[in-house]
């Protein structure tokens, strides 16, 4: 057998064993969502009492064509400055995953399902803004937004950090919309092997009806790490890192009460 | 019987047309200076106004303009007014702050409240005018009728603003499309300190939209 024969014939035995090992792989590591998309749906509330601006949301999540997340919001925004607001939030929700929903056994592994599951967040917002008017067009706005993020379903801590610019277009002292782009980043504290578990750049454009109704469409390119689920852990399996990158296309209206 | 009583209607009538308008200071809260000829004097309750002087209220403070053809100016705080003409036509001219003027119905004289770039005339109605915010070389100017209608005139346009409309001169020149402003809901038209509280506690500024209150989620 010629040199180049030898060659050809281990590579054929590798790509064969890689094949054949593949399921085997593959049956304790999720399988990784890329380039689908889920659709989002908000509708966000608030109420200006100068310096507090109470707000209630209700949001939800169509997800493999399943409408399986959904959310409410309630809480409020105070003003401690000119460039400084802080938040408080409390959140039920439903349908969340989280890396030990990747459940089973050897003889099988599946996510659970949750889209009937309450979970209550507890969440405090601390978000530095600045006008950025030298910029060309003066209405441009940087804001850093802070969020930490209490579980109490599974005691799980994430820090949201989420810088972002916006620019709102003014005509007769009137807001028309605003355009804003934003790259939300979430530290998982005391969960997950990795450093940050998502990461998302998300567009946003908002139409102002009036001062009252703005009408908003976004679109984010959402970056997920799972990492090895407990299950998996107990069961001796080799850990994995399976990363989804799903589009996710979102309307919202948001009213100012 | 009924000849007499309108040739009596008709006499007082041209009496109070012919008679010169008087105006005075009806009301008073915090403190008002009337500017007269260079000289600088409190007013106080019933002082009677000439037409040049300029009366001014300080901070926290308002005042009531009356005249005897029932006419009313409610000063806010912090505002300076230039009686210009008293006569047949009055015409004041709103140098700072805002005020609230009630114009009684007239004949053929006009009322108007001018400031360095517009003038709003009336013929008996209800409206308010005041300054805004500096956002590019001069202050806004904002109006709105409660009563009536106003023409509000600038260099370039005549704008026509009815009841429950309202209108902001952007830059104290280019006039907006006359248009309901929610927050002329809030304002405090009543000049009858008898009739309750006569204080107007709009903040203008919060008229305008804060680019840094934006938190949409």
């Amino acid at each position: 057998m010629t040199r180049k024969g030898f060659a050809l014939r281990r590579l054929v035995t590798l790509i064969l064993v890689l094949l054949a090992a593949a399921p085997l792989i593959s049956e304790h590591v999720p399988s990784a969502r890329t380039g689908e998309l889920d659709y989002q749906f908000r509708l966000n509330l608030s109420k200006d009492y100068g310096k507090l601006e109470p707000v209630a949301e209700v949001s939800g999540r169509l997800e493999e064509g399943e409408f399986q997340y959904r959310a409410l919001l309630a809480g409020a925004y105070y003003r401690l400055h000119k460039n400084l607001k802080i938040g408080s939030f409390y959140t039920l929700l439903a349908g969340a995953r989280h890396d030990d929903d990747w459940a089973g056994d050897p003889s099988g592994w599946w996510w659970e399902k949750t889209t009937d599951r309450p979970e209550h967040l507890l969440s405090l917002d601390v978000s530095p803004r600045f006008l950025l008017s030298s910029l060309p067009g003066e209405n441009w706005v940087f804001m850093l937004k802070n969020r930490y993020i209490f579980n109490t379903y599974n005691g799980h801590q994430t820090l949201m950090i989420r810088p972002g610019i916006t620019y709102v277009h003014i005509q007769d002292r009137e807001p028309v919309f605003n355009i804003g782009f934003q790259y939300g980043v979430y530290l998982p504290l005391n969960f997950s092997e990795v450093l940050i578990y998502e990461h998302d750049p998300y567009l946003n454009l908002v139409y102002h009806l009036n001062r009252r109704i703005k009408l908003e469409l976004f679109g984010a390119w959402r970056f997920r790490t799972w990492s090895t689920s407990e299950d998996v852990a107990a069961a001796g399996e080799s850990g994995y890192r399976v990363q989804d990158r799903i589009f996710i296309l979102g309307t919202g209206i948001i009213i100012r009460l | 019987m009924r000849v007499k009583i309108f040739v009596l209607s008709l006499v007082l009538l041209l009496n109070v047309t012919i008679t010169a308008e008087v105006w005075i200071i009806a009301y008073i809260e915090g403190e008002t200076e009337i500017l007269r000829e260079g000289a600088r004097e409190i007013a106080d309750f019933g002082s009677q106004l000439q037409p040049g002087d300029t009366v001014s209220t300080g901070a926290a403070s308002l005042a009531i303009l009356e005249s005897s053809r029932g006419s009313t100016i409610k000063m806010k705080e912090n505002t300076r007014l230039r009686l210009d003409n008293l006569e047949k036509d009055v015409e004041v001219h709103l140098q700072r702050g805002g005020v609230f003027s009630r114009i009684a119905r007239l004949f053929k004289d006009t009322f108007t409240v001018t400031t360095p770039s517009v003038a709003a005339g009336v013929r008996g109605t209800e409206f308010f005018i005041a300054y805004g915010l500096v956002i590019e070389e001069a202050a806004d100017i904002w109006l709105c009728v409660n009563e009536g209608s106003v023409t509000v005139q600038s260099a370039q346009q005549e704008v026509l603003v009815q009841a429950g409309e309202g209108v902001n001169i952007i830059n104290g020149t280019r006039i907006t499309e006359p248009r309901f402003y929610p927050w002329t809901r809030e304002l405090n038209w009543n000049t009858d300190p008898e009739a309750g509280t006569v204080r107007d506690t709009t903040d203008l500024s919060s008229l305008y939209y804060d680019l840094l209150d934006i938190d949409y989620d």
